[in-house]
Order: C-alpha cells, then structure tokens, then sequence
C-alpha cells in the first residue's frame, strides 16, 4: 500500500514523503521538498533510519533521525524532524491520491 | 585578492549552465581567485531543487507541449522556471561561516539592496526570498563544501509568468501560508512592476556593483574559462547534468516509480541543444 503525505509549516518549507506500507511496517520510504540539507548524501541516511520501522515505533525512529541530525554536523532546515513526523502522519492518514 | 568575473552562458543548454555551477564551486580552490561572481540564463527551463521529484514539480504535459527542459541542482531550495527574461546569479567564495540562512540572508540583502538602487520597494524574506512589495521576484539556494560557499539565485527581470505559471506545479500545502492562491499572483518581474521593460544588462550592472561594494571586492578581472576547463565542465554535463539518472535521482527508490518512470524518461529526453550551447 502506497501511502503519500506532506507538510509545510509556517514561512517554512515543503517536505513530501512516499511511503510502502506493508502491514504496520514502513518498507519504503522517500523524502522529497523544497528543504535544504547539507551534506545532501544525508537524506539516503535518514531514509534508512525510517525504513522496515513499524509506524507504531515511529516516535522512536525519529528520535534516531533527530540524534543522527546532531551527531554528524548534518544542517537540515526549512523544515525539521518533527515536520517530517507530521508529513509521515499525514501520509499514514490516507492513501494516496497520486495513483 | 582577485575575484573572477563570469559571464559565461549556455541558454540553450542549461545543463551545461549548472555543470559550470558545480564546477566553479568544486574548484574554487584550485584556480587562485578568492571567489567568483557569475550572471547566466536559461531558457525555458525548469530548474528543481537536489531533493525534489520532477513529476511533483513540473506539469507533465504542459512541459512536454512547451518542450520545456527539466534540470535537477546540485543546491536544495525549490522548482523555478526559467527564460531570457530572468537573470540568474552565483557567488562563489571562501567563507568560515556554515550557515546557509546567514548566507541567504547576506547575498538577499545584496540583491534587494541593488534593486532599492534602481527604485524598487524590495526587501529580502528568510528564508531564500527577494520580494517587490508583497511579491516574490527572486529565489536563493546554495551549498557549502569545506570552506567553500556558493549561493545562487534568479531574478524574474522580464519573464513570461503565464509560461512559469503553466508548466511549475505547486501543490496547496506549499501555498498553504501564503496569502494567494496561485504561484501567477505570488509572483512579480521588475518589468510589470514599473510599467516599461527593464533590460538584463542594468540589473545586473546595479548587481555587480552592489556585490563588489558588500563582498568588499578590490580586484575584479573577467574570467576566460581555459580549453581544459571547457573539457572538464563539458564532461561534468555529460556524465551528470544530461543523465537520466541525475534527473531520477530519488525515483530509484520510490514506492511510484513504476507509475512515474515513464513520464520521467519522457522529460529526461526534452534534450535537444541549440548550437549556443557552448561555454
């Protein structure tokens, strides 16, 4: 199942995500938008963090984004790891209409 | 210590215009220049941010009809539409400072500071805006490598907004803050604000001034790009810039690519170059 969802907070800007579903466990993810992250190779990073998560567990796993964020000199703005929660959320929420 | 002087430009190719970007901010270090400024254009490109999905950003079709080509950065920020009408702009340059919203906030106070000079009611937005009024006339993105910085931006000096407006998607969370309900009523050129056609060449004559001026800049000499160098980015644009893999970068894996890969094959292949294409 093919979830979609995205978030945009205030003066901030857009993060999207696509996400497989299988059951209860994220087994495909990708982070797209209008951010900025530097390095740029951190994104494949923080999308293996998310992936084979079950989204019961996803506070967890985005603790470990937030903690991999910090520990590594990564700089993600325009959007933050919580707005990445709410756009993940988001997608759990509905199926996607992009089909 | 000098700073080099660019004005190299390949409208027609526009993936040698971003090879040229990544190649200027690759070696910097390596060429004895403290750091360059360059003016460039496109036309009728759209040019999308490192972490964004073409399909996401692009009006398939329309793109297709209007042979609009698609162009992936090797900088964040978001999708923007380019024609002869806008005046793209790079500052490349050593710097101790890391952080991109400072560096934003640096060269948009040089451009709205330049634009206030040719009697425009501009003001820099964090995070990577330059409004005319309530309008958005210009867009920042940026990276930084070690020591090295580059920020770059374009400026709507005379573009075709309904051609932008057609072929950029933006989706309703992304306008969701904004007072407007359109990307045609978010933004605004130089031209249709003061009623008469503003030229290329004073905007970015009241750019380079204003840059030498803020930058501090004592010595500015024109750069000529050597024949190696030409090699060099050509083969950048090649291996890179002209891939279908760079334009699907993050299609590989995403849970759409069945139903996207064809449609992204079909914009990676709107390629064709015009005999300007050369650096």
């Amino acid at each position: 199942m093919i979830r979609v969802g995205e978030y945009k907070a205030r003066d901030g800007k857009l993060v999207k995500v696509v996400i497989s579903l299988e059951e209860s466990r994220i087994s495909g993810i990708i982070i797209t938008g209008d951010f900025f992250l530097e390095p740029p190779e951190a994104l494949e990073a923080i999308c293996k963090k998310l992936e084979g998560v079950n989204v019961y567990n996803l506070g967890i796993a985005l603790k470990n984004v937030e903690e991999y964020i910090n520990s590594n000199g990564v700089l993600l703005f325009g959007v933050d790891v919580e707005g990445l929660g709410r756009a993940i959320a988001r997608a759990l929420d509905h199926e996607s209409d992009a089909l | 210590m000098t700073w080099g002087l660019i004005r190299a430009e390949s409208p027609g190719n526009p993936y040698l215009n971003m090879a040229l970007e990544e190649f200027l901010f690759k070696n910097l270090s390596n060429t004895g220049y403290e750091g360059f400024v360059r003016f460039w254009r496109n036309d009728n490109v759209v040019v999308i941010g490192r972490f964004q999905c073409p399909l996401s950003e692009v009006n398939y079709y329309k793109a297709m009809e209007m042979r609009t080509k698609v162009v992936r950065r090797f900088t964040g920020g978001g999708a923007v539409y380019h024609d002869q009408g806008n005046l793209n702009f790079t500052l490349v340059f050593k710097s101790n400072n890391k952080r991109l919203p400072e560096l934003f906030e640096f060269v948009g106070n040089i451009v709205s500071a330049a634009l206030k000079k040719m009697g425009f009611n501009a003001a820099f937005k964090p995070i990577n805006d330059v409004l005319v009024g309530p309008k958005k006339v210009a867009g920042l993105a940026g990276g930084i490598q070690g020591n090295i910085v580059l920020v770059h931006g374009c400026l709507l000096v005379n573009s075709n907004l309904e051609a932008l407006a057609t072929v950029l998607n933006v989706s309703k969370e992304k306008l969701s803050d904004k007072a407007v309900e359109s990307v045609r009523r978010r933004v605004t050129t130089l031209s249709s604000e003061v009623g008469r056609e503003v030229s290329i060449k004073e905007v970015e004559e009241s750019l380079l001034c204003e840059v030498v001026t803020r930058v501090g800049i004592r010595d500015l000499q024109e750069v000529r790009l050597t024949k190696v160098e030409c090699v060099l980015i050509d083969k950048l644009c090649r291996e890179k810039y002209l891939s279908r893999d760079w334009l699907a970068l993050l299609c590989t894996y995403c849970p759409l690519r069945a139903e996207h890969e064809e449609k992204v094959e079909a914009l990676a292949g709107v390629t064709e170059l015009d005999k300007s294409g050369r650096v």
